[in-house]
């Protein structure tokens, strides 16, 4: 054995006690930081309006119309990628009575420009299924939707009702 | 004088003349050691995981040039050393008020003992390993130096409190003698 | 001038004895006391039964009585640079055996600060010594070294 590997050897027994004196230490201190942003806001600004229905006729609503569903997105991360969906209700209800309610493929829109621009739209999306867009610069976004009742001939009068609901998520995107 | 006790004077002052002359002697040595160069860390780069949202947890691996935390290391080249990382649990907000869990994986670190490397180039010594245990074999170096990225994941909860989280992580380091 | 004779026989003799008593005692340093790589922040200690232990050998009239007296440095040095080095009271060791055995000495366990008194065997004395540095975290790199002084005085005993 060659006096250098006697030395080495040596050195080896005496670090593994001398080791956890805290002098032999040296430290770092980095951070992990993050921003969390500020939680989106989602309301129902304006219900999804048929109006008076006649028995028997079909009515359908674009989602163009003034009288679609809108609903409002606000204080989202800038350009921020969500996702989006709705639950739908298969029909209305007056009391015990239930007037038919359908929706098409084409039957959302979204727009994420600065004014909100209903017609044209940014996008026309399926409300059937999850849709992926960006928020406008602003964190916002506007998302309409239509559809269309089936009152029956014999549908009885009445206000009939449904809830609509829109999940958002942000995707971390 | 007879010449008798001439003869015996001169025998005793040779007696005391060699033993003074013999009676002490000194030899030295020296005490040696080298001393190697001194091990230094460096923050270089946080762990930021940028904008994140309430309920959406975000990955940084330890791969990315701009985000993964990088700790730079140096020493004497080819040293054996112990890596130790103490990780935290929670990134909180300055003030106390909120707190957000941080996870750390079994391969979201990785330690470059070649000392060029950055994130996303590393492909010598220990590759995407558990930054929770203390890697064997650790060097720094042929060049004097080491680095180590590391990963994370942040878990906001759905109502995670709007604003800026931190949590420090520390790198120990020390020679281990090899 | 027979008596006269006899005189001068006799005086020779006791100059001859003594210059034998008085065989010059001589101390050489053998090995250096090396304590190798040093890491900044690890103390290392070398112990006196290591190859790297400092040794001396002394020589001189076997039986006579000697002491040992070391002058033991408080620093290594490197330029603009020292570092502690420390000597326990156990960190010398001694063995008068014809052969030497380190990791048996005759004496073991001895305080180089102290004065030791020994008698020389048949082969003298070998003479050895630990020892531990101390480097700060931040110690400057470098070679570092300090010289250690080993002096051996007849007693006459």
């Amino acid at each position: 054995m060659s006096r250098r590997v006697k030395l080495v050897l040596m050195l080896t027994v005496v670090l593994a006690v001398a080791a956890p004196g805290v002098s032999a230490q040296v430290t770092g201190t980095i951070q992990a930081i993050a921003t969390v942003a500020a939680s989106l806001n989602v309301q129902g600004t304006s219900s999804l309006d048929f109006g008076t229905v006649v028995p028997g006729v079909d009515l359908a609503l674009a989602t163009t119309s003034i009288e679609a569903g809108e609903f409002t997105i606000q204080s989202g991360p800038a350009g921020a990628e969500v996702q989006f969906a709705f639950t739908l209700p298969t029909e209305l209800t007056s009391g015990a009575n239930s007037l038919a309610i359908a929706f098409a493929t084409t039957d959302a829109a979204y727009a994420t420009d600065a004014l909100r621009t209903q017609n044209p739209p940014t996008a026309v999306v399926n409300p059937l299924i999850t849709t992926t867009a960006n928020l406008a610069a602003d964190g916002g976004m506007a998302v309409w939707i239509g559809g269309e009742v089936s009152p029956t001939a014999v549908q009885a009068a009445g206000d009939y009702s449904g809830d609509i609901e829109i999940s958002v998520t942000l995707t971390g995107n | 004088m007879s010449p008798r006790i001439t003869l015996l004077l001169v025998a005793v002052l040779l007696v005391t003349s060699v033993a003074d002359s013999t009676a002490q002697d000194f030899d030295d040595r020296s005490a040696t050691a080298r001393v190697m160069t001194v091990l230094s860390v460096t923050a270089t780069q946080d762990l930021n995981f940028g904008k994140i949202f309430g309920g959406v947890p975000k990955v940084m691996g330890n791969d990315d040039d701009d985000s993964s935390a990088v700790f730079s290391i140096t020493g004497e080249a080819s040293a054996g050393i112990s890596v130790q990382l103490t990780l935290p649990e929670y990134l909180s907000l300055a003030d106390g008020s909120a707190n957000m869990t941080i996870v750390f994986n079994n391969s979201c670190c990785s330690i470059d003992t070649i000392g060029t490397a950055t994130p996303s180039t590393v492909v010598g010594g220990f590759v995407d390993i558990d930054p929770r245990t203390s890697p064997s074999g650790v060097i720094v170096g042929s060049g004097g130096a080491a680095n180590l990225f590391l990963g994370g994941k942040v878990l906001p909860s759905a109502n995670q409190k709007a604003g800026a989280y931190s949590g420090d992580i520390v790198l120990s380091v020390s020679y281990n003698g090899t | 001038m027979i008596r006269k004779r006899e005189l001068f026989k006799l005086t020779a003799l006791i100059v001859l004895a003594a210059v034998t008593s008085g065989v010059a005692q001589t101390v050489t340093g053998i090995s250096d006391l090396e304590f190798g790589d040093i890491f900044p922040g690890v103390p290392n200690t070398v112990s006196k039964r290591a190859s790297s232990a400092a040794e001396f050998t002394v020589t001189g009239t076997a039986g006579a009585e000697v002491t040992l007296d070391f002058l033991l440095p408080t620093y290594v040095y490197t330029t603009g640079a020292n570092m502690p080095v420390l000597f326990s009271a156990t960190d010398c060791a001694i063995d008068s055996s014809l052969v030497p055995d380190q990791s048996s000495p005759s004496a073991d366990n001895l305080n180089p600060y102290e004065t030791i008194t020994y008698r020389l065997g048949a082969g003298g004395l070998s003479v050895w010594l630990g020892g531990r540095v101390i480097p700060g975290l931040v110690q400057k790199s470098g070679n570092y070294t300090a010289t250690i002084r080993l002096t051996v005085t007849y007693t006459g005993n």
